[in-house]
Parts: C-alpha cells; structure tokens; sequence
C-alpha cells in the first residue's frame, strides 16, 4: 500500500444543493505512484476537477464535502485532517497549477514576491535565501531574465509567461504530487507545447508525480503514462496510456474519441455521440451512459455496471465485457 | 487559384490600426497594427479557415468586415460594392447578407430574451409582415432546436444549445456569408462534433460561403476547403486545406501544425517548438514578422517584410527563405 504516493479509494464528493444532492465525485479511486503522470480525462461537469480539489480539500464547503474514502498520500489519509495539517501539505508536498493563470495570480504583488511566500511559509529559510531562490525558480521554468522578471507584477506579462509564473510557485517547494488542472487549456497551441515540454523536462528533474486534468485527449496522449477516464462523476475506463489509445473499451471513450477532428484523415462528417451528459441531479438509474450508447444492454438501465478487469491494470465499468453469469 | 465558384467576397489590402493616445491632449503617438495590409477571397459555397494565435488579428478582420471595427485603409468588396465607403444607410441593407456567429456562447445572446426573440429579432426588421413565429420555428428545426425551447431563456440553455440560436440567428437573416469566429472552442469534444457537423450540413442546404475563424488547426483543417494563417496582423501562408500536411513551407505555419499534440502516444513526430512568444504589436520587428522566433532567419529577414509569393495555383507564402526550407525538408 505504502508503495503509491498516492491512493484514492472510493472518494466520494457531494454537493448539497437546493434542488438535491449532486454527487460531484462518485466511488473515484485511482493511484499515482512516485515520478508517473496520470491523465484524468473527462468534458466539463464530469467530476474530474472535483476528485483533483478534493486531494487537497478545496471543495467549498458548504455545498460540497467529502462524505466517504480515503486519499491516502504517503500512507497519510488527507481525509478529515484538521486545517493546520492541510496547510502544511497544501503547496510543500502537494502543489496545484490552476487553468486560469490570469485570474489564480495576485495581481497587486510581483511574481518574486508570489514565490517567495510559499519558500516563507514552508520553509525555515531567510528572507534572503527565499529571494534567491525564487530567482532560481524562474530561471528554471525557463523564464529569461529572472533577476529583473522577479520584480514584475502579473499584468506586466504574457499568459505564457503568467503559467510559467504558476508553475515556480508550485514548484517552489519540491513537491512529491503536483496537480495541473487544465494547465494549457488558457494558452496558443505554440505555447502549450512549450508548457508541456516544460511540466515534462522538471518531472524528470525532481521525480515528482503529476496529475495532469485535461479534456484534450491531444494532451493525454502528449503526457500521460495512466489514464482515467471520467463521466457523470464515476470513472469509466482507466489503464495505462497506451490500452486506453489503442485498446479502448468503454462506449464513451470510443465515441469521444471518434469526435475529434483529426488532422491526419479525411472524414466529412464527424460521428458524434448523440443526447447530452445527463442532469447530475437525476441520473440514470443503471449505466451513466446508457441514454447515450448505441450498444446498451437491457441490464444497463437496471443496475450500474461493475469494474471489468481487461487486464493487469486497465478497466472499464460497462456492462458488454466480462462474464456476469448470466447476467 | 483557380475559383471554381465565383467571389462573394474579397478583402484588398486591410489594415487596421488602433492609435495609441498619451498625455491630456491625447495625442496619437504610435499605432497598433493590428491587421496589416491583408488580402483574400471567399468563394461561393465555400470555407475559408483563418487560423492563427491569439493576438494575431484574425477576430479584428472580422470585426473589420461587418464593421464593428473601423478599418484604416483597404478595401472589401461584396456585389460589387466596397463595403468600406457606403453609406450607413447602404451599408444597413447589406448588412444582413453577412452575419456573425460569436466564440462565447454565454455572453452574445441577451440574457433576457427568449430563444424565440432572440432568432426572431433579425425576421422582425428585415421581413416585417411575415409570420414571425412559423418562421422562427422553422430556423430552430434546422438547427435542431426542439420547438418547446421557444420560451426558454438563454441561461436555461446548454453551451451547445446556446451555440445553436446562435447559428439560427445568423440564419434568420439569410445570409450568404457567414463570418464564425472561434464557434466551438468554448464547446466540450462531444459538443464541438455536433456543431461542426450541423454548420457543414447548413452550407450545403443553403449554398453559404463561411470565414471559420480558429486557433484550432485540426478544426480548421475538418471545415475548410483553403486555409490562410495569420501572425502579426498578417497573412503569412495560404494553402488548400487537403494539402495541410505536405505543402506547408513557412517556419511559423510548420510549428503551428507541429505543436498539435499527436492523437495516439508514442507516435511523436519531430516537434518544432518555438522559442519565446508572438511579439506586441505596438512595436512589431521591422522586416519579417516572425524573425524573432524564426530558425531559419537570415539578414534579408531583418530588413525587408516579405510579401505573399505564388508558389503555385493553391499556395502562396510569406517568406524569403521558402525555397531553402522546401529543398531543406525533402532532404531531410
């Protein structure tokens, strides 16, 4: 067990809203292991940011809480621990990169300032040291100049420079677990490739995990070593990247994947997968996605459907595959 | 090339400038060359791609064509007309032959209108006396908009739906030209398909000629029949869509298509990625836009601005080095 970093076992997140509860986070479990990237894919209102806030307990409360599993981080459970212990976690071993760089930086301190004070917070380091050490930082997110960008305000750059800015605060602190949510959804295709060459170049330098949430499968495949595939809350399919590209299983996950245009063929028509991701607050009875397959079964609107082991380390929660007796 | 459908529209030589004002007297010390010197054609029932990164102009040359920019110098010329020095009240009755569809889904319809006005609204002026509610209801089936949203308003509505009156009012003027810009890159994958698939499916039913505005080349690359890419405020290359993956020579066009991350894992190509960022275009480089990032920039590079060269019926470039680069990646 202790050999995860990180282990999520049936987390469950709910938000009590006026209309009723919506379950944002379902029966998640995945693990990330030490150096590995997992890709958690899924289109908006899928549940994937919310399992990824729930890590490091970020699900505004109230609506939302956390009402059952455990994310066990260094065999430590994250769930229910007091909010001193949370901080000390929260961006020291644990750092997240936001989607939004424009909006998740201060605008009113400079970038050198906005580094220093997670050195400051989590470490025993002079005020001196913490300088220095946020100029290293911007050298190597790859920011030129960073003895004069230190003392530059967020407005004063661009949105790729702002992410760079985001990642050496996250990085600040060598954390074992980094999470980016849909860390170059915001930025031009030049500057995505340059952040994901970048996100990839420290991994390997630190030997940090990385959970990378996106719903570019572009960026899965650019990225990810594991992949977990979200609908509707629950996890779909999930194995390494390469059975998830070339041995897909899931209804969803072969539609979704068959939508995307892609530049190396010639279709004029993209099949699509019809209906509309269902209301959270009334799910289907059985299968999530059975309004919406072409191949459900009778018993997918009965009863939702089980983990199918494929093989070592790939699943999928569909009722076509596996032996049910008789189901 | 050779059109095999007439021009419907062509833009000559666009620039679009926005000054820069200092001091209390707000005088004009320098401008932003936001579109400069653009030219190209649409064509009858065709798609024109306009793809680019953010900054680059290419939502200015829209706004410019339907002229909620003004444009500096230039022409536009739709039926023989330049669009550019009508009459405002001209300009009105040509208006509705070239319609808009906007990126943000959420924030072009009013919020406190219902689907059904927000479509009629355009019916209303332009067609008064026809019935309005047959009609509106008849541009929400093509659309696929179930006739009970009719009373709905926006906020009930999803992104994807929201996208559709959206297209149904660009529709209710019956229009020739459609001008999208960035239509489904608010959209979730799933939603995206749908849209694209409904808008190719208008242009065959009512003979529409688009200018696909997008960052997203594999979006562009499914939608159009040509494709012009924009840096800087300029054209740097135009080339068939069909042709995306083996005519491209310009530097800027190759890494645009080179950063789309691959569809399947280790099937990497061999990516070129660009060093540093797309320059402000208050103080553009002098001589070729994209020197700055350029790896094949030479000294002629740094002095004169290349213009769009004719490689061949379909192609044109921007760039003095084309020819070393052709030979370069044959070679190679």
């Amino acid at each position: 067990m202790s050999e995860h970093l990180l282990d999520i076992k049936d987390l469950e997140t709910w938000f009590y809203t006026d209309d009723g509860i919506v379950k944002g986070c379902d029966k998640v479990s995945y693990t990330v292991n030490r150096g590995e990237t997992l890709a958690v894919v899924g289109e908006s209102g899928s549940g994937k940011s919310v399992a990824a806030m729930s890590i490091l307990n970020l699900i505004p409360d109230p609506p939302g809480r956390i009402v059952g599993g455990q994310i066990l981080f260094k065999g430590q459970d994250l769930v229910g621990l007091c909010r001193e212990d949370m901080q000390k976690i929260r961006g020291n071993s644990i750092a997240m990169i936001f989607q939004e760089p424009m909006t998740s930086l201060n605008p009113v301190m400079t970038a050198g300032r906005q580094i220093m004070e997670s050195i400051l917070l989590h470490q025993a380091c002079s005020k001196k040291t913490a300088g220095t050490r946020a100029v290293e930082l911007l050298d190597l997110v790859g920011i030129p100049d960073p003895g004069k960008r230190v003392h530059e305000y967020p407005h004063q750059m661009s949105g790729g420079m702002r992410q760079r800015v985001m990642i050496a605060i996250a990085l600040a602190c060598r954390p074992g677990l980094l999470i980016a949510d849909e860390p170059t959804s915001a930025l031009d295709v030049t500057i995505q490739a340059q952040i994901l060459r970048l996100i990839k170049s420290l991994q390997q330098k630190l030997g940090m995990a990385v959970i990378m949430i996106t719903h570019d499968m572009g960026v899965v495949a650019e990225t990810a070593d594991k992949v977990a595939v979200m609908y509707a809350g629950r996890i779909v399919e999930y194995g390494t990247a390469t059975e998830i590209f070339y041995n897909a299983k899931h209804p969803y996950l072969e539609g979704l994947k068959k939508s995307i245009p892609n530049i190396d063929n010639d279709l004029d028509e993209l099949s699509v997968i019809r209906g509309i991701v269902p209301d959270p607050l009334n799910l289907p009875r059985g299968c999530r996605f059975e309004p919406r397959c072409d191949r459900c079964l009778d018993i997918c609107r009965e009863k939702q459907p089980p983990k199918v082991w494929i093989n070592d380390g790939h699943y999928t929660c569909c009722w076509l595959y596996g032996d049910h007796h008789g189901a | 090339m050779v059109p095999e459908t007439p021009t419907v529209l062509s833009v000559k030589n666009l620039k679009v400038y926005f000054p820069v004002k200092k001091g209390i007297f707000k005088r004009t010390v320098g401008h932003v060359k936001a579109v400069d010197d653009v030219s190209f054609d649409l064509y009858r029932g065709k798609t024109l791609g306009l793809v680019g990164e953010s900054g680059c102009g290419k939502t200015t040359v829209a706004k410019a064509i339907v002229k909620l920019v003004d444009a500096y110098s230039g022409q536009i010329i739709c039926n023989g007309q330049d669009l550019l020095a009508l009459s405002p009240g001209r300009l009105r009755k040509m208006r509705s032959h070239i319609q808009m569809i906007f990126q943000d889904p959420f924030s072009s319809l009013d919020p406190k209108m219902t689907a059904g006005n927000i479509i009629g609204e355009p019916i209303k002026f332009q067609r008064p006396g026809s019935d309005l509610e047959q009609e509106v209801l008849e541009y929400m089936e093509i659309t696929g908009l179930r006739k009970e949203l009719y009373k709905r308003y926006p906020h009930e509505f999803s992104g994807g739906q929201r996208q559709r009156i959206g297209i149904a009012r660009a529709l209710a003027s019956r229009p020739g030209i459609i001008i999208a810009d960035e239509p489904v890159s608010a959209l979730d994958v799933s939603i995206q398909a749908k849209v694209l698939n409904l808008l190719k499916k208008l242009q065959k039913e009512f003979d529409l000629t688009y200018l696909f505005i997008t960052h997203d080349l594999s979006v562009v690359k499914h939608i159009s029949e040509r494709i012009a890419v924009m840096y800087l405020g300029g054209i740097v290359e135009m080339f068939d869509a069909k042709e995306i993956k083996t005519k491209p020579v310009h530097p800027y066009t190759r890494a645009l298509i080179s950063s789309i991350p691959s569809a399947l894992p280790d099937r990497k190509n061999d990516q070129i990625v660009l060093k540093g960022e797309i320059p402000s275009p208050l103080n553009a480089p002098d001589g070729c836009r994209f020197q700055t990032r350029c790896p094949y920039s030479t000294a002629v590079c740094k002095q004169i601005r290349p213009g769009l060269e004719t490689i061949d019926a379909t192609h044109q470039v921007a760039c003095h080095n084309w020819q070393k680069i052709a030979h370069h990646r044959e070679t190679a």
